[in-house]
């Protein structure tokens, strides 16, 4: 034991007495949850306001609020909001379907394929989520005039536009799902008799289809929310709601409006909800990669 | 067993490079109707790049292999008829036990009924009925296995190929299934190519053994052959346990040669036709063949080494001693533990005999 007397031991601290180590540790638990606190109120509470001034007396939204009527609710029920909103669905379910399956081939040819110009391509195909999109918008309108397209303006046009900003979340979530596929199971398939096609049908489609939809349900909210790109492509009788609510309340601030704000977050969170339930799609937007 | 009559598999000549490294080299064997052929040597000497050949996984750079007699270096995986028994298994995961084994069936567009009457026979061929409905993740290792296996032979191919399926299992489970392996190969008299790096495995399950190093084979023979006619020191370095002494040849005749050790000590050996013929050389013993303590020679014409115990290790069935030559020259040596036998203690000074016919000549690999 001659090492140990020449050798004196380092401790990590003093003596701490009990108390006031159970003080440390819940100093940093209540601040901790005084941030999460903070921050959830932040996001939620909009939330909250905008459902009050939906069903609230008057004009002007004060508190404590001012008596209960459905007549902002009975406006924003109409063909002059659901017209719209109606728009903006098919737009986004069309964006969602035609954005996956394009999404899902540029993944697999990009990920498996080992030609020339590949990085370039990828990175091609995601700039729009890094490019302002004001003047992607922008861009595009000035590009359908040129090339005499003029008439595609409204839902092609939108179409056309949401399917490029929408891109990037699709062969990205389908990309997360291929690196996570193991290659032997599709070599499995061919040793077994399984043609390129069989192969992708039985086997590798259905490992990677949470990627697919996870990427569908992503193009689906962009495109539902997205103002940007509708601001140009859209044109009177085909405009997304999300730009109607914008023109409305430029002028002023109308109750009807909250209604048709509380209409749309609901469709989005009923979507999120039924989407969970096929599949995981979560675990794209907490943990992108393994 | 039967002559084998029909070649099932032939490589012949395959090269195949990865970019600066030739992962195989001019590699060929003859695959016989119903035998089992082992590709053994290290991790990363060429027996998966091999395996994936044959299958159609990669193309070689040059050579051929046929099945049945037929060419198929142009065919696609799905148009040759292997079946693979992976490492890790690649069992498809979202699909029951029943519907993997059924997959290669369906792709061969058996009748509904046929498939299920063959899938239910493959689970008991590998002793897992009524498991059918299971997902692989609900399976243990061991039983995942035989769920390969069974997924690979219902489709009766020319040849099944087998990559270290037993590498993941532990040692108990791995004993036991190799002699499954072997007794379903046996039964269902299915060719196979099976690759692993583990002698033992090899020893036990193979008609003939590849042994393979750096992308060559090595030899190619059966089991006793390679244990007892190694050709190269690498082969008898791989496979069981080998005492290298250096020297010196000192005089060839047909089937034996005179060898001079570094230290002077003559030593007569064996020698193969094909076997070097002067220079320096290895002369290879196997320690069950060093006998301890030397004087009463029967016939006086073995050869003795004297050799200082550094070691004794006791093994129950048998003792293991570890001693020095006076070339420097390390040898093991295994003296079955019986009544009488001769003991050494370690330090000690012995005399060991071994005799000429347990001597093998071989050439010392150049480095
Ligand atoms: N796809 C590949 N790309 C580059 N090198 C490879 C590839 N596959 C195998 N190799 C190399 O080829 C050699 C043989 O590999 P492999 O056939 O897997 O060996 P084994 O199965 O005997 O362990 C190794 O040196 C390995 O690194
Ligand atoms: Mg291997």
């Amino acid at each position: 034991m001659t090492v140990a007397a020449e050798h004196r031991r380092i401790r990590v601290a003093g003596y701490v007495s009990p108390t006031r180590a159970w003080l440390e540790r819940s100093l940093l638990t209540i601040l901790y949850r005084v941030a999460l606190g903070l921050i959830l109120t932040f996001i939620a509470a909009p939330i909250v306001v905008v459902f009050i001034a939906s069903v609230n007396e008057t004009q002007y939204l004060r508190f404590p609020p001012a008596g209960f009527s459905t007549r902002w609710w009975e406006a924003a029920l109409t063909e002059r909001w659901m017209g719209p909103t109606w728009l903006s669905l098919r737009l986004a379910a069309v964006t969602a379907v035609m954005s996956s399956i394009l999404g899902t081939l540029a993944a697999l040819g990009i990920y498996r394929g080992s030609f020339r110009g590949r990085d370039a391509l990828l990175a091609a195909l995601l700039s729009p989520l890094i490019l302002p999109q004001i003047v992607t918008g922008a861009a595009m309108l000035q590009f359908f005039a040129l090339i005499g397209l003029r008439d595609v303006l409204g839902f092609p046009a939108l179409l056309l536009g949401h399917i490029v900003i929408t891109l990037p979340y699709a062969i990205r979530t389908v990309m997360v799902s291929l690196h996570g596929l193991d290659r032997r199971l599709e070599w499995a398939a061919q040793d077994l008799g399984a043609n390129p096609v069989q192969t992708f049908v039985r086997v590798t489609l259905p490992l990677i289809k949470n990627g697919v939809f996870a990427g569908a349900v992503f193009a689906f909210i962009v495109s539902f929310n997205d103002v940007p790109i509708s601001l140009f492509l859209g044109r009177p009788g085909n405009i997304p709601i999300p730009i109607a609510i914008l023109g409305h309340v430029e002028s002023r601030f109308d109750p009807a409006v909250a209604a048709v704000a509380v209409v749309t977050i609901a469709i989005v969170l009923a979507l999120i909800a039924i989407a969970e339930r096929f599949a995981r799609v979560s675990e794209f937007i907490y943990q992108q990669e393994r | 067993m039967e002559q084998p009559s029909a070649t099932d598999v032939a490589v012949v000549g395959v090269t195949k490079r990865f970019g600066d490294v030739t992962a195989v080299h001019k590699v060929s064997l003859d695959v016989a109707h119903g035998e089992f052929l082992t590709l053994l040597g290290p991790s990363g000497c060429g027996k998966t790049t091999t395996l994936n050949i044959i299958a159609g996984f990669l193309r070689p750079d040059d050579g051929q292999i046929l099945l049945g007699g037929q060419r198929v270096d142009h065919l696609p995986p799905y148009r040759r008829d292997t079946a693979m028994v992976f490492q890790q298994y690649a069992l498809f995961p979202h699909m029951t036990v029943a519907e993997n084994i059924a997959f290669g069936l369906q792709m061969r567009k058996a009748p509904k009924a046929e498939i299920v009457t063959r899938v239910q026979r493959a689970l008991e061929i590998v002793r897992l009925p009524g498991l059918g409905d299971r997902r692989p993740s609900q399976l243990s290792g061991g039983q995942q296995q035989r769920v390969a296996l069974a997924r690979a032979i219902v489709v009766e191919p020319t040849v099944l190929l087998l990559d270290e399926p037993l590498s993941n299992l532990d040692l108990k489970l791995r004993e036991n299934l190799r002699l499954e392996i072997k007794r379903v190969q046996r039964e269902l008299g299915i060719t196979a190519i099976y690759v692993t790096h583990d002698q033992g495995e090899a020893l036990v399950m193979s008609d003939r053994i590849a042994v393979m190093n750096q992308g060559v084979v090595e030899q190619l023979g059966p089991p006793t052959e390679i244990y007892e006619e190694p050709r190269t020191a690498f082969v008898a370095e791989f496979i069981g346990t080998s005492n290298f002494l250096r020297g010196r040849l000192d005089g060839v005749e047909e089937e034996t040669a005179n060898i001079v050790l570094a230290d002077g000590v003559q030593l007569r050996a064996r020698r193969r036709p094909d076997g070097p013929t002067d220079g320096e050389v290895l002369v290879m013993v196997r320690p069950e063949h060093l006998a301890l303590g030397g004087g009463n020679g029967t016939d006086g014409r073995a050869n003795e080494l004297r050799a200082l115990v550094k070691e004794v290790v006791y093994l129950g069935s048998y003792i293991r001693f570890v001693a020095e030559l006076a070339t420097g020259d390390t040898v093991t040596v295994e003296e079955m533990n019986l009544p009488g036998a001769v003991r050494a203690g370690i330090g000690e000074s012995v005399t060991l005999r071994v005799a000429p016919e347990h001597c093998l000549l071989l050439a010392r690999p150049e480095r």
